[in-house]
């Protein structure tokens, strides 16, 4: 349909034509935020002075200690009186994993697909540009919430509709470089090598494209982290006794008028997320055209 | 515009329809007894014997298939459990509310993306031109519902200008359109930005620069009218998404509309309501394409003899 | 030589269709190639020579199963090829190989040389206990001249050397049959050189038989035992090499003889200028009767008319012309 090329273009991968560079400053604060992030996340086990379910009512919604708060609640703490903090290097492990994990689903799907439609071309081709229609017709968030209201809630269903949001972007763009590689002779000359079809494309196509599917992921991501942080925000992805950014937010938002900490502090976090790496994305991109094009 | 234009896209939009009802068919197939999820727990076994009979469930796959698409066509979508209503009757009472936020956060996206796009055009490279693109960054970057929460801290909280909840005065609608608004306009600006650049590196403007026509004229007269096509697929686009933006921003700031109605049923797993509020999804975003479609032959006439050119 | 030919291609045709648009349902079908027969024996190179557009390509991809022929066989030793498929088909590539024109596009440029070479003996398996899949890939690389090239990258390697590394890829598979499709049309004058003599020293050292695809007839003077000239799809001519150029019997062949420079490996360029009067005509309407009447000096009315078809010449030539005995009797140039 004609509206697809833009469902794809309207996640923050719109190619705007660019006209001046990223401050590198910008990129290097970027890079540093999300090396940050890994980091709190990788090491939230040790970063985290409580367990992200330590409950302590004696210590409910009090501000972080900067503001007079207790000690060692560095970002105040929850109606329960869990420690901001905590949770949100917990959460903030798990929305990077769930969102990753999406990620890499939607790519493995959409690459697969990609090749497929490329090999085949004929009746494969035009089943994938179907799918990738009828796919527009339903606005994603309202897809997901369908599927999550007729089949129940869980961690799996969840990670899996994370990772159909956006797959089409890696069929096409895959599909795309296949056919290039096709038309310039290389996977023929392979296949004329007595190579098996899935030798050619994962072990040699697979590794020549690697790069422009790294930036597309990198693209791809800041949307992902925003779907699954919204749906759990809803109440409607992670469930408790798990956490996730979307899931504090939530719970903080009925509490904004005596704690608005609880709200704001994970806020910050998934927009800055999301800024990085839609930063760092537009760069790589940016190099990768510079690198293909001369 | 040729009449077998106009028809082919009705077609398609109509296929597109039939395959939504097919696909939600298959999913509450595969999700379990449709009878368990389209009724009340409670509903008296012989209510439940009767719509077993009137949708046939007892027959054959394929004619389960057919007189599923025929109450689907007669309007039955199942009743909601909460208060034994048709679910039709639950979901259309909630449009006019969630219409009358899309179409103001439409008219806020389009008030500031489209002077924001035209400026970053018209000065490129410009401190407009940069701000503008951070603006685009920096507004698809911010989860709607964070947004939204820092709206209602500021001005319910802190200024106590606006009310932070429901939908009773105009001032109600002021917070939720502008945090629909904001993610859109971002869109609106980037692509009016893309576009009227494309447009303005064309022969025909500088031609209009030399003949001295003002700056005005020239953009209204000449630049916007040529790059509206990408414009208004974009616009398309949004409308076509309004129940999926909806579902968040309804949320935040209590609005009774279909959004909010979608989570409560999705969170009660109220299938009945749930289809019938994808089925309305997949009607606006089919409508909105079918008229950004018709459109493109009016903006261009062009389009309407090359029905292939363009699908691609 | 061997009685049984290496490779036969028996009435071979192609065809490609083309859609003309969506409210033009009629098919532009273009016959790429037209009813081609010719064996190539052991240690034999044949050459297809002809201008872009005469089928020989197309002819060389059919030649290894590349592509499976509209109609006709191609047997290699007496298998048909379009009966392979799956693994047997790709079991086959071990035997018959193909040398491009562009030998970057027939090389992965994030693997070093050496390691395309063995992936190639390990997917075939041809490694045994005396000779490791790395002895055999320095073997070949040692063979072609670049023993020691084995950690460079593709883009590493000048082009001549690239191709290099094509056949030795190719002894390394221990191929029998080498389609080279315009091996050395990319290479500077001095490289060709060296190129066509590893082609001819390995032909000679491991009995290879080559389909040599060239239009540099100087080149092809030099490699092939035999030739075969291809006009819009079929074979007009064929003939020992040294027949084919000291008496050419059939007018384009001719034509295309005349137009070589005299060897002056300076003036390459000149093999440029139009070789014959006249456009080639689209291979989607070939001209009725005999497809060169629109260009030939000798047309006449039955040319119009009837197809010549190839017929004896006597001493392994044959031709496909009306004029052949008119032509040498008349004497016209």
């Amino acid at each position: 349909m004609s509206n697809q090329a833009v469902v794809s273009s309207i996640t923050p991968t719109a190619k705007a034509p660019r006209n001046f560079r990223i401050p590198s400053v910008l990129i290097s604060s970027a890079m540093g935020f999300l090396l940050i992030a890994a980091l709190c996340a990788v090491f939230a086990n040790v970063l985290a002075p409580y367990g992200y379910n330590d409950q302590n009512l004696l210590y409910r919604l009090k501000p972080p200690s900067f503001l007079g708060g207790p000690q060692g609640h560095y970002l105040g703490t929850d109606e329960l009186g869990r420690d901001v903090f905590s949770r949100l290097v917990f959460s903030l492990r798990f929305s990077l994993i769930i969102a990753i994990a999406g990620t890499l689903i939607g790519a493995g799907f959409g690459t697969l697909l990609g090749f497929l439609a490329a090999h085949f071309r004929g009746v494969c081709d035009e089943a994938l540009s179907a799918l990738i229609d009828f796919q527009a017709a339903i606005p994603f968030m309202i897809f997901a919430l369908a599927a999550l209201a007729f089949f129940g809630n869980s961690i799996l269903l969840f990670v899996t509709l994370l990772g159909l949001y956006g797959w089409e972007v890696y069929a096409r763009l895959v599909r795309g470089l296949v056919l290039s590689a096709k038309e310039l002779g290389y996977v023929e000359a392979l296949r004329n090598l007595g190579f098996h079809p899935v030798r050619i494309y994962g072990m040699h196509v697979l590794p020549n494209i690697a790069g422009s599917l790294l930036v597309q992921i990198t693209l791809n991501l800041p949307g992902i982290i925003i779907l699954e942080s919204g749906l759990s925000f809803l109440g409607l992805g992670i469930q408790p006794p798990l956490t996730s950014l979307g899931l504090m937010i939530g719970n903080g938002r009925e509490f904004m008028t005596t704690a608005w900490w609880t709200a704001v502090a994970p806020g910050l976090v998934i927009f800055l997320t999301a800024l990085s790496v839609t930063l760092v994305g537009d760069w790589l991109r940016d190099r990768l055209d510079a690198s293909t094009s001369t | 515009m040729n009449v077998r234009f106009l028809i082919a896209r009705t077609l398609r939009a109509l296929l597109t329809l039939i395959l939504v009802v097919t696909f939600v068919f298959v999913m509450l197939r595969l999700a379990g007894d449709p009878i368990k999820m389209l009724l009340p727990e409670e509903t008296p076994a012989n209510v439940i014997e009767q719509y077993r009979a009137r949708w046939g469930l007892d027959a054959p796959i394929y004619v389960q298939y057919v007189s599923y698409i025929s109450s689907v066509l007669r309007g039955d979508f199942g009743t909601s459990f909460r208060d034994g209503r048709p679910a039709l009757e639950v979901v259309t009472e909630r449009i006019p509310a969630t219409a009358t936020l899309g179409f103001a956060g439409l008219i806020v996206a389009l008030l500031v993306g489209l002077p924001a796009g035209i400026a970053a055009a018209m000065k490129r490279n410009s401190a407009i031109d940069r701000a503008v693109i951070s603006f685009a960054v920096l507004g698809h970057s911010i989860p709607t519902f964070f947004f939204g929460i820092l709206l209602i801290l500021l001005f319910s909280m802190s200024l106590r200008w606006l009310p932070s909840s429901g939908s009773a005065t105009w001032a109600h609608l002021l917070m939720p359109a502008c945090t629909i608004g904001l993610w859109n306009a971002a869109t609106i600006a980037r692509f009016t930005r893309a576009s009227m650049l494309d447009v303005l590196s064309k022969p025909f403007m500088r031609t209009a620069v030399a003949n001295g026509l003002p700056l005005s004229w020239r953009i209204l007269g000449y630049a916007l009218p040529n790059a509206a096509i990408p414009i208004v697929t974009i616009i398309g686009l949004i409308v076509g998404q309004l129940l999926s933006g909806a579902v968040i921003v309804e949320t935040v700031f209590a609005w009774p509309g279909i959004g909010r109605l979608t989570v409560t049923a999705v969170a009660a797993r109220e299938v009945a309501v749930v289809q019938t509020i994808v089925f309305l999804a997949a009607l606006t975003m089919v409508a909105a394409n079918l008229l950004v479609d018709l459109l493109y032959g009016w903006l261009d006439p062009r389009i309407g003899s090359s029905t292939e050119g363009k699908s691609r | 030589m061997n009685d049984l030919p290496l490779l036969t291609a028996t009435k071979l045709s192609r065809s490609f269709f083309f859609n003309r648009g969506l409210f033009n349902s009629k098919q532009r079908i273009v016959k790429a190639v037209d009813d081609v027969t010719f064996a190539l024996g052991r240690s034999e190179t044949l050459a297809l020579v002809g201008e872009s557009g005469s089928g020989k390509s197309t002819t060389g991809r059919l030649a290894l199963g590349m592509m499976k022929p509209t109609s006709g066989v191609v047997r290699y030793e007496s298998q048909d090829l379009s009966k392979l498929h799956g693994t047997a088909w790709r079991r086959s590539r071990r035997n018959m190989q193909m040398i491009f024109q562009d030998s970057s596009s027939a090389l992965d440029p994030r693997m070093t040389v050496g390691a395309q070479i063995e992936e190639v003996i390990s997917v075939h398996g041809l490694a045994d206990k005396k000779h490791s899949s790395r002895d055999l890939m320095m073997d070949a690389l040692d063979r072609v001249g670049l023993g020691g090239a084995d950690l460079r990258y593709p883009r590493e390697l000048s082009g001549g050397q690239r191709q290099r590394i094509a056949i030795a890829r190719a002894l390394a598979m221990q191929a029998k049959l080498i389609v080279c499709d315009e091996p050395v049309s990319a290479l500077d004058v001095s490289v060709q050189a060296q190129i066509v003599n590893l082609l001819v020293e390995m032909q000679e050292k491991f009995g290879l038989s080559y389909l040599f695809i060239s239009h540099d007839l100087r080149v092809v003077r030099h490699i092939s035992h035999r030739v075969a000239v291809m006009y819009l799809g079929r074979i007009v001519e064929m003939a020992r090499t040294f027949e084919i150029f000291e008496n050419p019997l059939h007018p384009y062949t001719r034509a295309l003889l005349a137009a070589v420079p005299a060897i002056d490996s300076r003036n390459r360029h000149s093999s440029r200028t139009p070789l014959i009067e006249g456009e080639l005509p689209d291979p989607a309407s070939p001209p009725s009767g005999c497809r060169f009447q629109t260009r030939c000096p000798l047309v006449h009315d039955i040319c119009r008319q009837v197809e010549p078809a190839l017929a004896d010449a006597g001493g392994d030539h044959t031709v496909a012309c009306h004029m052949t005995g008119l032509s040498e009797n008349g004497g016209s140039q």
